[in-house]
This record gives C-alpha cells, structure tokens and sequence, in this order.
C-alpha cells in the first residue's frame, strides 16, 4: 500500500534516533510515538504484516510535516515521504481521526483548510488588475486568517511603483492539501488549476507571498510537469530585491529582534539570507536564536492549528521558549503561517510581528 | 500480571489520577514503538516481523513528584515499572519485557537553572541531551559530554547508565560530570544526594544511582558542572604500523599530556571505517588525536605528543584526517554508515588497564572469529592515565533468518566476546551497561560481590518491580 521510496525511508528510520533532537513535536510531548523513527517504524511494520490501524494513523497527523528531521539526515532520508502517504492512505482506509477528517472535508469541498466559500472576502481588492506581468499570489493563510499581511504586501508594492495584479478567486496552490492528504491526484489537479490560472494571468512573474506556495510551485509543480510559465519567487527574495536597489526607500526602525525562519523557506528553498537583509535594511538588530537559519525550530504552522489547536500551541510554547532565553523580545516572521501562529500565543512582555507590516510601517 | 475483569481500568484510572489522562495510554503505535529501541535483538525481533514486547500502560509523568506518585501505585499493585528515557540504549535496558509500566521520562525536560557564575547547569533528566547542551552553548559554555547519541538520548538515559563522550580523556566520563541527584526510589520516596560529589561524609550516593540502568530508582533531576569552550582545539592524525604500537605509544602520550579525544583504531577498522567515512586509505593502525585548551598549552602539549608518537614508528599525517573525524564524529552513525539489520552485529566495550587492554582485544578477536564468518572490528578511546576502554564490534552480514537461531547465535558470540574480556582483566561492559542483553553474566562477573547489589536491590525496591530482568536484578 505504501510505494517502495516510502517504504525505503521508513526502513532507514525505523531504528534511527540522530534527528530527535529537532523535532519540534515530540520535543514538547515527549511521547516517544512523535520521533520520526516511531514513524518509520510504524510504517516499516505496515510492511511487515501489521495492520495500518486508527492508532497509527493518528500519529502521522502528529507532525507539522517541518522537514528538520530530513534536513538534519547525514544520509538524505525522508520522513516526509512515508508521512503523506500514510495520510492518504488513513483517509482511503477511513482510520483519519476525526478532528483531521473535519479540515479535509473542508479541503476537499472548498480547496482550502478554512472552508471558505471565498477565501478573498477579507480583502480588499478594488483596482487591482487580476492580469499583469507581475502577480502577487497570496494564498490561503494570508488571505483568510492573517490579512493584514496580504495588505501590507500591496501597500508596500504600491509604495515602490510596482504594478501588480492578484488572481480573481485565486485557487490554492495544493501545498496544505499536500500535507494533510498526501501528494494524491486531488492535490495534482489544484495544481493544474492554479497553474493554468497563473498563466492565464500574463503573469511574468509570481510573487509567492507564502513560502509553502513557493515550495510546492518550485518542487512539485515542477515534477509534475506543471509548472507555471512564471518564474516564481518567494516573497522575501522579491521584496529584498526592492530594498537592495533603493526602489522601495525606508525610514529606520529601531530594536532588537529575532528572525523566525520558516522550514519551507529556510530548508526547502534553501534561503536564509533576504530576511535578514531586510531586517538590517530596517536598521533592527537581529539576535539569532540559537537554533536558526535551517536549523530553526517550526512553531507548528497554520495547518496544524487548524486540525490540532492544542497541538499547535504546545509547539507554538517551544519556539517561544528559544527566544526567551535570548535577549530579545520580539519575534520576526517570514511566513504567513507562522505569523499565524506565533501571535496566536504571545507569552507576556514579547511580541511578535511580520517583516511585511515592518516594512510597511518603515516605508514611505 | 494479570488483571481481571476491569481492574485494568481502576489501575488506569489511579495512574490518570496521578499524571493527567493525556498522560497515560497504550495505543497499539505506542506498543510497537516502546518495545523496539537500539538493542540488536529488539530490531531483529521487529524487522522479521515479530509482535515487540509491549507494557500496559505508557506512563508520562511531568514532574518528580508525578513520578513519586506512579511509583507507590504500582508498588501497591506490584506493577514492574520501567524506565524509559529516549529509547537509544544498545542494551535493552528501557524495554517493557515484564509488560506493566512504561514510564516515559521526556515530559521532565526543563532546564531549571543554567548558572555562569558557578559554573553549573541543573535539570530534569527527561531533556534531551543535546537540547541541554544547546542551552549551554548559547551561553558560550558545554557540558562537554559529547557521546555520538548526544541527539538520540535524555540524560536521564545517560546517567543510568553511566554515559562516556568522545572527549572524555580530557573531561572525564560522566561521573566526572555529576554533581549532585534527585532520585525517586523505587516506593516512592524522593531523595537528594549531599550537595558536593566528592567528601568524607559517609558513602557517597551520586555512584550508587549512576549506572544503576532504572533498577534502583528513578533519577529526576541532576545538576552538571560546566566547562568553558576551549580558546583552541587543535586535531591531528597518526599512522602506528600495527595496533601494538598504537597502545604503547598511546598509553605513553595519556600518562604525559591530557588529550581530549585518543582513538586508536586496529587494522580492521582503518581499512573499513576509516576508509569509508574520512577517506583515509592506507593500511595499518590510525589514530586521531585531539588537543584543547589554552593556545600556549597546547601547543606544548601538541609538541610533546607528536615526538612521543614519533618515537614508536607512527607516520604523522598531519590535521587534516583528525579534522575530517571530528567533522564526521556523528556521521559515522546515520543509516547507510552504520551497521543495519539484518546484518547481525554487537558492540563489545570494555575497560581495562594498560596492562590488560591489549591481551582482552587479543582474547575477544580471537573468540568472537571462532564463529563462522563473524567479522571483527576495533579501536580504542576513552583513555586514562591508568588505562582505556577497548571498543570492538562483530558484524555477520547473513544471520540465520529464524529469529530464535538468530537470537541463540547473536548470545552465544556475546558471552564468547564478554568472557575473553572477564577472563583477562576486563569488565562486562564500558559505557553502554548491562540491561538485559548483559544481565545473565551480571553474577559470573561480580562473583559473590553480587550479594551487595542483591542485598541493596531488596532493600530499596521490596517488591522488585524497578526495571525486572535488567542488570542481573
Ligand atoms: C547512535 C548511538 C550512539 C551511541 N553512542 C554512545 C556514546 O558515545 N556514549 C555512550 O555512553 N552511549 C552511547 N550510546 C548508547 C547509550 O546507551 C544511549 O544512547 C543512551 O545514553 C541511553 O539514553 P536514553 O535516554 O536513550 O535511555 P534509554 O535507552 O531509554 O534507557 C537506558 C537505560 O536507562 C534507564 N533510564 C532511562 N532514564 C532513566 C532515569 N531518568 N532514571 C533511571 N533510569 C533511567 C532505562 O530504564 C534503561 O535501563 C549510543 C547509542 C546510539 C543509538
Ligand atoms: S531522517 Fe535520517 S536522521 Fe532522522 S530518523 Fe530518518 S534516517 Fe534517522
Ligand atoms: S517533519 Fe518535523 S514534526 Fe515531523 S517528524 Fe520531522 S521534525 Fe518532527
């Protein structure tokens, strides 16, 4: 039921314990059943004879999916790999537990993790070109639930000249649905869809303001042969790019922060370096946590807190404790989701903020 | 034991009463994953497809005194209890073998003080070890106990069983490390050791818990002493003709300098291992050797280090290879590097003094090559001024498919590896303890000194549920 690439990964991992130490998941529960070689070895014994069963399925969702585990592998295996593809088979199976089953549902009925009939209603759109060279794809989570991210984006590129359309009802990339149902035709036909409607768009350019969207549009789409005819860029890279070149002109901040990198960004897509130079561009000061760059620890992400809040804010408390033994007190984001969620849980006297409302605020 | 009827429930309940319901359960992935850790019998048990062995209730207490209260339950009830840290014990020591309790110990994973100017860190042993010495080294400070599990174990796991680094040949083994204990015993009683690590006040406690592999009690909370990061560490590699004269000049080199890390691999492993990892292809016995401290010093020691080596024949292969190892240190035990099943394999640690140490890797070659196509690795680190530990390995690459032939075998080249070691000078083990792969040859290897630990055992766990089979206890 598994393909043999998950199977292999699983048979790595089954009796593998180098990359615990960064599992922002298992770190905080303490539940053994967290580790990617729990996992692994879980899997490993569905190919052994065991039955793939509701208690297997349940710790698969236990995973924010943050890639530190693969990122850390000497040897290059994928716990992500096996991961997804129990998620597709825990839902054909029908052992998904429920409060997994209650997002997919809404994924699969409206394409986003919300189940939202429209996910642009909380912006504000008017006069912006739904066609151009350059696009500024939102995506779900600044959208729906963090908005005031997608609105300072469009401010600060009305701010340096640019001209920018936005997809009408732009369709979701199929990066949550990924990960909470596994890279199964579902997510591959949203991905033609949304493709097909970045190029309809004219668009030269993609300004991928979610670092999950870039990844899937970069990695998967390609694989699949769908790729847009678009480059696509992160929007760090693009909105550095700004910066560096005097078009988008900035007043000084002042402070000391600490950047939150995000996996998809920082692991994924290999970049580290535009965050940073944005928030000295900002004149902030940045006091790294200790484990930061691709090492960074993953707050839990947006699609995590949509089917395990509770989850979600244990992991959320662990990102948290690595800036409180720091002498900073203030988190920078680079993600909508983790913008999402840092601030959904801000321990007292810290805060957290978003290199776009910075950049925002900094602007003129 | 067994329950009857819904007593299992009215246990359960208790158990939820004293740690959280979220704190106490046994799904079937909780039974599979608490009964495979890193013992190759576990793994092989598994890998052929064999139902692990599974405790009744998964147990995560969040503090001393939830653990305090666990333990006098299944006192009550006479529940085994065990121990589980990270699961990365090689011995099974955390195994669930007589079912009952699995007390998982990660939830305990606070840091409760780092203090600079004391020099010490104090916390809950369930942290993962190198989650600790992150926090550490935020503060430009290590633990400097760097074993290559420091990712996969909790220190908890590493003080039961009495955990040794790569540089513990300058920095000590981790009994060198401890400073004081707080120990659950087995009914229930929270305990400290006395507030130093070294006195005359009595018998000291901290190293009658330290190894004691969960059999005597449950340690919570410890507190280390800190080493700064050294100004510099300076690494350097050897070529020694043959694996004698690797131990005569490094037993030389420890009794003149205080290296951090000495290891001095046999023929075998350089041309394996070695080879692999490093890249290093020539034939004969290579040894890395690694200096830290103050410039100065070093550079004095690194001069005295290099003749001493010179004069027993070693070829001097500069800085590069003892690089590459460090570099690699960790390298060497992903997936694809290290020994997998179904490869059967064992790693046979031992310590002895110089004068021994040389005639057990001899002895334990030459017992463990009786068995048909047994391969047999080594080298030696972990040096003292009045020895060092032997590590050699045997690794079958086709072992008998039938897990109970497999098993049989896998113990039979085990007490033939342990007892050339026992029988020269040697221990049963080093670093990694005895937990159950170990614990029939607890008795052959105290003699009638084993009634002191019987007798302790009986007085501090009555019942004899701490950790059942393990130790020889
Ligand atoms: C890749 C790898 C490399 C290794 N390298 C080294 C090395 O360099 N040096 C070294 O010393 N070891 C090494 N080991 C073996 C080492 O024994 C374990 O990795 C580790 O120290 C065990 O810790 P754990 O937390 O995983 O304990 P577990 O495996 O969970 O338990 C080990 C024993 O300790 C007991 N125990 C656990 N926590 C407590 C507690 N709080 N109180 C009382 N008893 C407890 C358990 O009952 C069990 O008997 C290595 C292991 C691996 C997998
Ligand atoms: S990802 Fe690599 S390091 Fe992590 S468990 Fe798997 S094999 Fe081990
Ligand atoms: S992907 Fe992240 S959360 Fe999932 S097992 Fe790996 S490290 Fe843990």
């Amino acid at each position: 039921m598994f393909t043999e690439i998950a199977y292999k990964n699983a048979d790595a991992c089954r009796f593998c314990w180098m990359c615990r130490h960064l599992c922002p998941i298992s770190n905080k529960t303490g539940n053994e059943v967290n580790s990617a070689r729990a996992k692994g070895l879980l899997v490993s014994m569905v190919k052994r004879g065991f039955d793939f069963d509701p208690s297997m399925a349940k710790v698969m969702w236990e995973c924010c999916l943050c890639g530190a585990c693969t990122n850390n592998c000497a040897t290059g295996y994928e716990p992500r790999s096996y991961i997804r593809e129990a998620r597709s088979e825990a839902i054909v199976k029908g052992i998904a537990p429920m409060n997994v089953m209650a997002v997919v549902d809404k994924m699969l009925d409206t394409s986003n993790m919300y189940g939202a009939a429209n996910l642009q209603e909380k912006l504000d759109l008017s006069g912006v070109p739904t066609c151009g060279k350059i696009l500024l794809y939102i995506g779900e989570v600044a959208s729906y639930e963090v908005p005031e991210l997608a609105a300072a984006a469009m401010r600060i590129l009305r701010k340096a000249g640019v001209d920018f359309a936005v997809l009408k009802n732009e369709p979701t990339s199929g990066a949550y649905m990924g990960d909470m149902i596994g890279f199964v035709d579902e997510v591959r036909q949203q991905a033609l869809t949304t493709s097909k409607a970045i190029d309809a768009s004219g668009a030269e350019i993609v300004i991928a303001l979610d670092p999950m969207d870039a990844r899937i549009m970069k990695h998967e789409y390609a694989e699949w042969n769908c790729a847009p005819k678009a480059t696509v860029l992160t929007a760090t890279n693009y909105f550095a790019s700004l910066v560096a070149s005097g078009t988008l002109k900035l007043t000084k901040l002042k402070g000391i922060v600490s950047i939150h990198d995000a996996g998809a960004l920082s692991r994924d897509l290999d970049e580290t370096a535009p965050i940073r130079a944005i928030v000295s561009a900002l004149g902030l000061d940045n006091h790294e946590m200790y484990r930061h760059n691709d090492l960074s620890m993953s707050c839990g992400g947006a699609l995590l807190k949509q089917y395990d809040p509770a989850l979600a804010a244990l992991t959320c408390e662990g990102r948290w404790y690595d800036v409180e033994r720091i002498d900073s007190n203030c988190i920078v984001t680079e993600a909508p989701g983790s913008y999402a969620v840092l601030s959904s849980k801000v321990p007292e006297g810290y805060e957290v903020t978003d290199y776009l409302l910075l950049l925002d605020k900094a602007s003129n | 034991m067994e329950f009857k009827g819904f007593m299992i429930n009215m246990v359960q309940s208790e158990l939820e009463d004293a740690v959280g319901v979220e704190n106490v359960s046994c799904t079937h992935a909780e039974q599979i994953t608490y009964g495979v850790d890193y013992f190759w019998l576990s793994r092989m048990w598994a890998d052929k497809g064999n139902t692990p062995p599974a405790p009744e209730f998964v147990v995560r207490p969040g503090s001393t005194e939830e653990v305090a209260k666990v333990m006098k339950i299944a006192n009550y009830y006479k529940i085994p209890v065990q121990p589980w840290g990270g699961g990365s014990g090689s011995q099974g020591g955390a195994l669930p073998m007589a079912g009952g309790i699995l007390l998982d110990n990660k939830r305990m994973n606070k840091m409760l003080d780092l203090n600079t100017n004391a020099g010490t860190v104090t916390c809950e042993t369930g942290i993962i070890f190198q989650t600790l010495e992150d926090y550490c080294q935020e503060k430009g400070y290590s633990m400097m106990h760097l074993p290559s599990c420091l990712t996969c174990c909790t220190v908890g796991g590493a003080l039961a069983h009495n955990g040794i680094g790569i540089l513990s040949t300058k920095y000590g083994k981790i009994d060198d490390m401890v400073l004081w204990m707080e120990v659950v015993l087995p009914t229930g009683e929270i305990i400290e050791t006395l507030p130093v690590p070294k006195h005359s006040s009595g018998p000291n406690l901290i190293p009658l818990f330290l190894g004691s592999e969960g059999t005597l009690g449950i340690i919570t909370k410890v507190k280390f002493r800190l080493i700064h990061e050294p100004e510099i560490r300076r690494h350097h590699a050897f070529l020694f003709p043959d694996i004698h004269t690797g131990y005569e000049a490094c037993h030389k080199i420890v009794q003149a300098v205080k290296p951090s890390i000495i290891r001095l691999f046999d023929e075998a492993e350089t041309v394996s291992i070695i080879k692999k990892v490093i890249g290093f292809e020539k034939q004969g016995s290579f040894m890395n050797l690694t200096l830290e401290g103050y410039k100065g010093i070093v550079a004095a020691e690194e001069e005295i280090a290099l003749k001493l080596a010179q004069e027993y024949g070693a070829q001097y292969l500069g800085t590069e290879y003892g690089e590459k190892w460090y570099e690699n240190r960790i390298t060497f035990f992903y997936p694809g590097h290290i020994m997998n099943n179904p490869q059967m394999f064992g790693t046979l640690d031992t310590v002895a003094t110089h004068e021994n140490i040389e005639k057990i890797y001899w002895a334990m070659k030459a017992e463990v090559s009786k068995f048909p196509n047994v391969r047999f690795i080594s080298h030696s680190s972990h040096w003292y001024d009045w020895g060092c530990m032997n590590y050699s390995r045997f690794i079958l690459d086709n072992p008998p498919e039938d897990p109970e032939e497999a098993l049989r075998l896998h113990n039979q080249i085990w007490n033939a590896g342990v007892r050339a070691a026992l029988a020269n000078g040697g221990v049963l083990n080093d670093h990694h303890g005895v937990g159950l792969k170990l614990s029939r040859l607890m008795k052959e290897q105290y003699g009638p000194a084993m009634k002191v630990l019987e007798i302790m055992k009986k007085g501090l766990d009555p019942n004899g549920i701490m950790n059942p089979y393990k130790m020889g206890l």
